[in-house]
């Protein structure tokens, strides 16, 4: 997943990228509202959100996120905070967020959670990705195909993750190589297609189409 | 222990009643007395001169009648019989009797023949000469004494009864004028952690102004007191959770790729953050119950969400019984969260969450199904919650998790209650339990 954490604790922001990077997700930090805003207009699977930023509320600048983008606005969002009062987490809860963390607190609940946002987001009751004969656990982060474990590499898996929480839509060239960027500094214009193609050897050939110009989008 | 009574202060209303009813009534007396006295004087002084009055009227009809000799013979003179309250004789100047009224006594009245004022056989006497006759009329003197005490009392009688009018209305403008007092005290009694200012005072007097303004004043400071704890709290909540999110976090990635030695130490540190972030959250949440209550109403299935725990199975679905409950929503929810945590390490794996309401009381209970304790230790429990009551000392044997649980059940007018029946399913149970009203509203 490409995951976007917005939060100023230099310690705590580059163990939670660190963490999340291992566990095959790409993940672009910022560590303040403004660099929060020049990152919105890409897409995140989910967005982590500290409260208290340096140059203001984080939970205001949900809001406006979610005034902005209306109800088509889908990225869920998980709040991340120290303030731990039930009126708080009200609050955050009806700010727009998706779910509430509390610091300090254990990466492996993080994890679960990002895997929950996401789940909700995506409209997959099930934890099991699931799309044809492809079968993806997030929480295992483990892949079968007809039920037969699959080996890929953590850059394969991020690509295919993605485009089984998109299955059916059609995922464009930039947001895959964007992905990539959380593995590698430098994606090449081919990096992409290196990856499909080797996906596709694991999977099957026409697991994946390329849509010209577009990008690509899983088979259903 | 036997509690001695203790009667409650005087009441400035009742004294103030009181003693106004004392002067009044005891003016009213004396002017009660004043006035029968000068009454009965004024009664007696007119029936005396109404007694000279008819004797001087009657003399003069005596000297004009010649023949009275004739017809009386010192007899009375011819009357039908009849109750007289007026007598007279009338005597010549030797004192022989010639003529006297129907009840008069047929010799003369032991009264000398000179003019003026007698008392002679229970009458009042008035001798009057003529030009050769002397007549004396006479009144019984009980005739003066009932119409003398029949003046007094109606007189003192009326004096008194314009006292107790006076006490009446002198009371109600008692009560009225110390209404602005009992309303100022009670605007005092109602003052609550949350209040920043005063309702408006329904009558208002210049002598209570200075005492409404310097309570207000000391209001909005203590408000502003309130409100720099609270953000000091949650910016010491931040300030402290955050740095250590980031240690936890560091240490649980450095865990993940240490060569087996350091794991361990790493994991024992991992350990440590955690439990310092339990006793961080513990000791903002006691600073919070010292600090005030947020009283509201909410559904106690909210406390079902932040008592979940991984490593235990909760079962809140009775929390749903109460419906709703009424208190600060998120000291009970850390308390609950705290005991869960304790159960989880005692060895239990499953806790059940109820709440109810009853006979005015609010009460969440946590029982748990580990192996709970002795009863001499649940007795000892008992007695370190009541030292930490009294004094305020925190015994080692209840930790953070039930001196938190007791201090935000305390802070809510209420107490922690522990028991352990230590049965198959059945280990440590705490009843958190206060009242539906916020103490000072009762």
């Amino acid at each position: 997943m490409r995951l976007l954490l917005v939060e100023d604790d230099l310690t705590l922001g580059d163990a939670v990228r660190a963490f999340l990077r291992s566990q095959g997700h790409a993940v672009d930090w910022v560590t303040n509202i403004a660099g929060a805003r020049r990152s919105a207009g890409e897409e995140f699977d989910v967005i982590l959100l500290d409260w208290r930023l340096p140059d203001g509320s984080g939970v205001d600048w949900l809001r406006q996120l979610r005034a902005q983008r209306g109800e088509h606005e889908q990225t869920p969002v998980l709040l991340l905070t120290a303030r731990d009062s039930l009126s708080d987490r009200i609050e955050g809860l009806d700010a727009g967020a998706d779910d509430y963390l509390v610091k300090p607190f254990q990466l492996a609940e993080l994890a679960a959670r990002i895997r929950a946002v996401s789940r909700r987001a995506s409209g997959h009751a099930t934890a099991v990705l699931t799309r044809g004969r492809i079968t993806l656990d997030p929480a295992a982060r483990s892949v079968s195909l007809d039920r037969v474990p699959v080996d890929l590499t953590a850059r394969e898996y991020a690509l295919l993750e993605s485009l089984m929480r998109r299955a059916g839509r059609i995922v464009s060239r930039p947001t895959l190589e964007e992905l990539l960027y959380g593995f590698e500094a430098d994606v090449s214009s081919n990096t992409v297609e290196v990856h499909m193609s080797s996906l596709r050897r694991k999977l099957g050939q026409d697991a994946i189409d390329t849509v010209r110009g577009m990008g690509y989008r899983l088979k259903a | 222990m036997i509690e001695r009574a203790r009667l409650p202060p005087p009441s400035i209303r009742q004294r103030l009643l009181l003693r106004a009813l004392a002067t009044v009534m005891t003016g009213a007396v004396i002017s009660a007395i004043a006035a029968a006295l000068a009454v009965s004087v004024v009664v007696r002084a007119v029936m005396e001169s109404a007694l000279e009055e008819t004797g001087q009227a009657l003399v003069v009809l005596a000297e004009h009648e010649a023949n009275i000799e004739a017809i009386a013979h010192g007899h009375a003179m011819p009357a039908l019989a009849h109750e007289e309250a007026l007598l007279w004789q009338l005597r010549t100047a030797s004192g022989r009797l010639i003529a006297r009224s129907h009840s008069a006594p047929d010799t003369p009245w032991p009264v000398p023949l000179a003019e003026g004022h007698r008392k002679a056989m229970g009458l009042a006497v008035y001798t009057i000469p003529g030009q050769d006759l002397w007549l004396q009329v006479a009144q019984p003197l009980a005739e003066f004494q009932r119409a003398q005490f029949t003046a007094a009392i109606a007189a003192g009688g009326t004096v008194v009864l314009l006292g107790l009018i006076a006490t009446a209305i002198l009371g109600w403008n008692i009560r009225h004028e110390l209404r602005p007092i009992t309303d100022f005290a009670r605007a005092v009694e109602k003052i609550g952690p949350e209040t920043s200012t005063l309702a408006p005072p329904r009558l208002l007097r210049r002598e209570l102004i200075p005492a409404y303004g310097a309570l207000e004043a000391l209001l909005h400071r203590l408000q502003a007191k309130l409100r720099s704890e609270r953000a000091f709290a949650a910016h010491a909540a931040h300030s402290l959770r955050t740095p250590l999110a980031g240690l936890t976090a560091q240490l649980e990635v450095a865990n993940a790729t240490a060569p087996s030695g350091l794991a361990a130490r790493l994991s024992k540190a991992t350990d440590s953050a955690h439990r310092l972030a339990g006793v961080i959250d513990a000791l903002l949440t006691m600073a919070r119950a010292t600090d005030g209550v947020r009283w509201r109403t909410f559904d106690a299935t909210e406390l079902a969400t932040v008592a979940t725990g991984p490593q235990i199975e909760v079962d809140s679905t009775q929390l749903s019984v109460a419906g709703t409950l009424h208190g600060d929503s998120d000291l009970l929810a850390v308390a609950v969260v705290n005991l869960v945590d304790n159960a989880t390490r005692h060895g239990a794996h499953r806790v059940k969450i109820r709440a109810r309401q009853l006979s005015g009381l609010q009460c969440i209970e946590i029982e748990d199904d580990g192996p709970g304790v002795s009863q001499a230790r649940l007795a000892h429990l008992a007695t370190a919650l009541d030292r930490f009551e009294q004094s305020g000392e925190i015994d080692p044997a209840l930790g953070l998790g039930l001196t938190l649980a007791f201090s935000v059940a305390r802070a809510h007018g209420g107490c922690l209650s522990l028991d352990c029946t230590q049965t198959e399913r059945r280990g440590f149970c705490a009843r958190l339990k206060w009242p539906l009203v916020p103490p000072q509203e009762n």
